[in-house]
C-alpha cells in the first residue's frame, strides 16, 4: 500500500505529465496540524533540464495569486484586533482618508463620492461596488517598470523602495474611485484599498506589515511578497505563462525582475509560500486543536471565517458549510501561477495546491469566463486530496 | 552653461519632486514622499536640456507633463506616466523659437495645458491645449506687448479660471498679467509689482481656488524674496526676504498636495539644493533653509 506521500506525489506527477506543466506544490494538514504530508514535483523553469538544480526544491516558493487576499485579510484582522476603534471592519474610506471628503480634493483628484462610505468589510467581501479593476489602476506600470529595469538603474532606484510603493497604493486608491460603481456583484482587488488604509494608519508598507504581523509570529521564515526567483540559473521557482495555441508553458521573465517586489497589487496577488510556510499558516486556522493562536485570537478568529456577504468572509476567504463541514477556501490565478487553499477549521484539516504555470486555456466556462489552465491543473490534485482526507484511515 | 533654476511640483499624498540639471543635458530628480521632510537621492532622467524644466501633473498623479527648450530653441512636450519616466520620445511644439526656458501649467484633469515662453522678440508667447496636449487650440500666439528679460512663470487655478503670468521686465521689475476666465480676457496685461528689482525669472504658485497667489524672485543681493496676493493675483503687497540664504540661480516654488504649505527651492552658493517651507494657510513665517541630499552638486558648466 502506498503511503499518503507516495499517493499524493503520484497524482501530482500524473497531472504534470497530462498538462506538460512545469511544477507543483501540494500540502495536506490533518489532525489539527499534528500530521502533514507535503510534496513538490516538477521543475523550476520549464525550458531547462528536468534534472539537477532545476528540480523544484523543498524550500522553493510558490505564488498564491489571489489567494494572497485572505492572507492580507488575516493581517488586516490582526490590525482590527490590535487597533479596535482606530481600524476595524466598519471603517470607511473617508474615515481613514479624510482629505477625500473635501469637495476641493475630490475635484482635484477627479474622484467620485460613491465610494467614500465603503467599509473594510464591504471591500473585503467585494460588495462595495468597485469594478474588477480601475480603468486608471496603473496596471501597466509593472510591465513598464520591468521593461525599464532592464534599461535604467536609476529608474529602478526611484521605483523600488517602500515609500514609492506606498505612494503607488495611494494612487491606486484614488484611481479606484474614478470609475462608476458596478451594479451587480463583481469580484475585484478586495484588500488593496483596506491595506492602503492600514498603511496610512501604521505608516508601514504592506510588505513590512505582513512580515511583522503574520509571517514572523507564525515562524513563516521563507514566506514573502514578490518574485519567486531572480535569474536564469535558476535560483528558485519561475512562474510560467501559457500559450493556448501551442499549449506550451513559457518562463515569465518579468516576474523575476526586482520591480516585482514593489507591486501595488501585491496584497491581492503577490504573496508566496514554501510548503513549510503553508503548513504553519493553515494550522493557525484550526479552531479546535487546543493550540494558542499567535496572530488573531478567538472570538475574532471565528468571526472572520464566517460567511459575511455573497459567501465571502470579512477576512477575504470564501466560506461555507457548517459544523465539521465548515470550510474556507480561495483560488488564486495571476496568469502565471495558480493556487488553491482550502481549510476545514473545525475539523482541523486543510490543504494547498500550487502550480507555477497558468494562463487562459482558450476556452470559456458556462458563465462566459475564460478557463484557466492553472485551475485545470490544480483540480485533479485537489479533488484527490479531498478523497484522501475522507478515506484516510482506510487507505493510509 | 546650466540654468541654475530648479523645477518642482507636488503630487498627491505628500509627494514633492524637484528637478535640476547637474551639468549640461544632465537632468536629475529627487522625490520626497513626506512633504519634504526626507528625500530620495537625485536620480538621473533622460530629459536633455541645458535650461530649466517646466513640469506639471494631473490631480490623480497619473500623468506628468514636461516642457523643455531644445538646443534648437524650440520647445518639446513630454507626457509621461505616473513615474515620469522619460523614454526619450517627445513632441516638438511647433516652429516657435524661444530665448528662455518654458513655463507650463495644467488643470488637475489634465485637459487644459498652457505653455509660455519668451520669444526672440522678448515678448511672451503662449500655447493652449484643451485636450491634454493631443491638439492645440493656439500655438503660438503673443501675449500682450510687454517685453521681458526672463522666462515666464505661470499659475492656474484648479478650475482653470484664474490664470496669471509673471516675468522679469526690461527694467528688472516683476511684471504680471492676470485673467479670471482662463485667458479669454485679461484684467491686467501687464503691470509692475512694486518698484523692487530682481535678477532672474520669478517663480509662482497658487491655491486650489485661485484666491491666493505667491511669487518668489531672486534679489540683487542673491536672496530670495516673496510676495503674496490674496485676490487672485490682482493686487500685490511688498516683497520680503525668505531668510538669509543666498543663491546662484533663480527659485522654484510649489505648493504641498493639500495646499497647506509652499516649498521654495534654490541652488545655494555651495551649488547644493536648498529648500524652505511656509504655511500657506495664514502664517507668513518661513522655515529653512535646509539642504537636500548634500552629496549632489549642481555645476555651472
Amino acid at each position: 500500500m502506498a503511503t499518503a506521500y507516495e499517493h499524493l506525489s503520484q497524482q501530482m506527477e500524473t497531472t504534470l505529465a497530462d498538462f506538460n506543466s512545469p511544477g507543483m506544490l501540494a500540502v495536506i494538514v490533518r489532525k489539527g496540524g499534528n500530521e502533514t504530508v507535503a510534496s513538490v514535483r516538477g521543475v523550476r523553469k520549464k525550458d531547462l533540464s528536468s534534472s539537477g538544480n532545476n528540480k523544484i526544491h523543498d524550500n522553493d516558493r510558490f505564488c498564491l495569486g489571489s489567494t494572497s487576499k485572505p492572507v492580507s485579510g488575516f493581517m488586516l484582522s490582526y490590525l482590527v484586533q490590535q487597533l479596535g476603534s482606530v481600524f476595524n471592519f466598519d471603517k470607511k474610506i473617508k474615515d481613514i482618508f479624510p482629505e477625500l471628503a473635501d469637495p476641493a480634493c475630490q475635484k482635484h483628484f477627479n474622484i467620485r463620492t460613491d465610494y467614500l462610505n465603503a467599509t473594510v468589510a464591504k471591500m473585503m467581501t467585494h460588495t462595495a461596488y468597485f469594478p474588477w479593476a480601475p480603468t486608471n489602476s496603473m496596471d501597466y506600470t509593472l510591465d513598464l517598470a520591468g521593461l525599464k529595469e532592464t534599461l535604467d538603474a536609476d529608474y529602478v532606484a526611484e521605483y523600488a523602495n517602500l515609500k514609492a510603493l506606498r505612494q503607488r497604493r495611494y494612487n491606486y486608491m484614488i484611481a479606484s474611485q474614478q470609475d462608476a460603481p458596478v451594479t451587480t456583484f463583481t469580484y475585484n482587488g478586495g484588500p488593496i484599498l483596506p491595506v492602503t488604509m492600514a498603511e496610512r494608519i501604521t505608516g508601514k508598507a504592506y510588505e513590512e506589515m505582513i512580515k511583522e504581523y503574520v509571517f514572523n509570529p507564525l515562524g513563516m521564515d521563507k514566506a514573502g511578497v514578490g518574485r519567486l526567483a531572480t535569474n536564469g540559473t535558476p535560483d528558485g521557482t519561475w512562474e510560467h505563462t501559457y500559450n493556448k495555441d501551442t499549449k506550451i508553458f513559457s518562463p515569465a521573465t518579468k516576474n523575476t525582475l526586482m520591480v516585482y517586489n514593489f507591486h501595488s497589487h501585491a496584497p491581492a496577488g503577490a504573496v508566496y509560500f514554501t510548503y513549510g510556510d503553508a503548513i504553519k499558516f493553515i494550522t493557525e486556522f484550526f479552531l479546535k486543536n487546543g493550540k494558542t493562536k499567535k496572530v488573531v485570537k478567538d472570538p475574532l478568529l471565528t468571526d472572520i471565517l464566517l460567511p459575511h456577504a455573497n459567501g465571502f468572509a470579512k477576512s477575504g476567504w470564501i466560506a461555507g458549510g457548517s459544523g465539521d463541514g465548515a470550510w474556507i477556501s480561495h483560488d488564486g490565478d495571476n496568469g502565471a501561477s495558480y493556487c488553491r487553499m482550502t481549510i476545514y477549521p473545525n475539523k482541523g484539516e486543510g490543504f494547498i495546491v500550487c502550480s507555477n504555470g497558468s494562463g487562459w486555456d482558450g476556452t470559456y466556462d458556462s458563465a462566459g469566463n475564460g478557463v484557466s489552465i492553472g485551475g485545470r491543473i490544480i483540480n485533479p490534485v485537489a479533488k484527490e486530496i479531498n478523497t484522501m482526507l475522507v478515506n484516510w484511515k482506510t487507505n493510509f | 552653461m546650466v540654468n541654475l533654476r530648479p523645477a518642482s511640483l507636488f503630487l498627491l499624498q505628500n509627494q514633492v519632486e524637484v528637478y535640476m540639471n547637474a551639468a549640461p543635458n544632465d537632468m536629475y530628480r529627487a522625490i520626497s514622499y513626506d512633504n519634504g521632510s526626507t528625500w530620495n537621492a537625485f536620480y538621473k532622467l533622460r530629459i536633455k536640456t541645458n535650461d530649466a524644466l517646466a513640469c506639471a501633473a494631473t490631480g490623480n498623479a497619473r500623468t506628468r507633463y514636461y516642457v523643455y527648450r531644445r538646443s534648437d530653441s524650440k520647445f518639446s512636450l513630454l507626457k509621461r506616466n505616473e513615474f515620469g519616466y522619460d523614454d526619450g520620445s517627445s513632441s516638438i511644439m511647433g516652429s516657435g523659437l524661444f530665448t528662455s526656458a518654458p513655463s507650463m501649467v495644467c488643470t488637475p484633469d489634465g485637459n487644459n495645458i498652457f505653455v509660455f515662453g519668451t520669444g526672440n522678440d522678448k515678448r511672451f508667447w503662449w500655447a493652449i491645449s484643451r485636450n491634454g496636449g493631443a491638439s492645440w487650440q493656439l500655438m503660438w500666439g503673443p501675449l500682450g506687448a510687454g517685453t521681458f528679460k526672463s522666462a515666464p512663470a505661470a499659475v492656474v487655478s484648479d478650475d482653470g479660471s484664474v490664470l496669471a503670468i509673471f516675468g522679469l521686465g526690461m527694467d528688472n521689475r516683476v511684471w504680471y498679467a492676470q485673467s479670471s476666465n482662463g485667458g479669454n480676457n485679461w484684467n491686467v496685461l501687464f503691470g509692475p509689482i512694486t518698484s523692487s528689482t530682481f535678477t532672474g525669472p520669478p517663480a509662482a504658485c497658487i491655491s486650489a481656488d485661485g484666491k491666493k497667489v505667491m511669487i518668489v524672485c531672486r534679489g540683487t543681493d542673491k536672496k530670495f524674496y516673496y510676495n503674496d496676493s490674496s485676490d487672485k493675483g490682482l493686487t500685490w503687497g511688498n516683497f520680503h526676504a525668505i531668510g538669509e540664504g543666498v543663491f546662484l540661480g533663480a527659485p522654484s516654488i510649489c505648493c504641498s498636495w493639500d495646499r497647506k504649505y509652499v516649498h521654495v527651492f534654490g541652488v545655494g552658493n555651495d551649488k547644493k539644493m536648498w529648500r524652505a517651507i511656509r504655511d500657506y494657510a495664514g502664517s507668513t513665517q518661513w522655515q529653512g533653509w535646509w539642504q537636500l541630499n548634500p552629496g549632489m552638486s549642481f555645476l555651472t558648466d
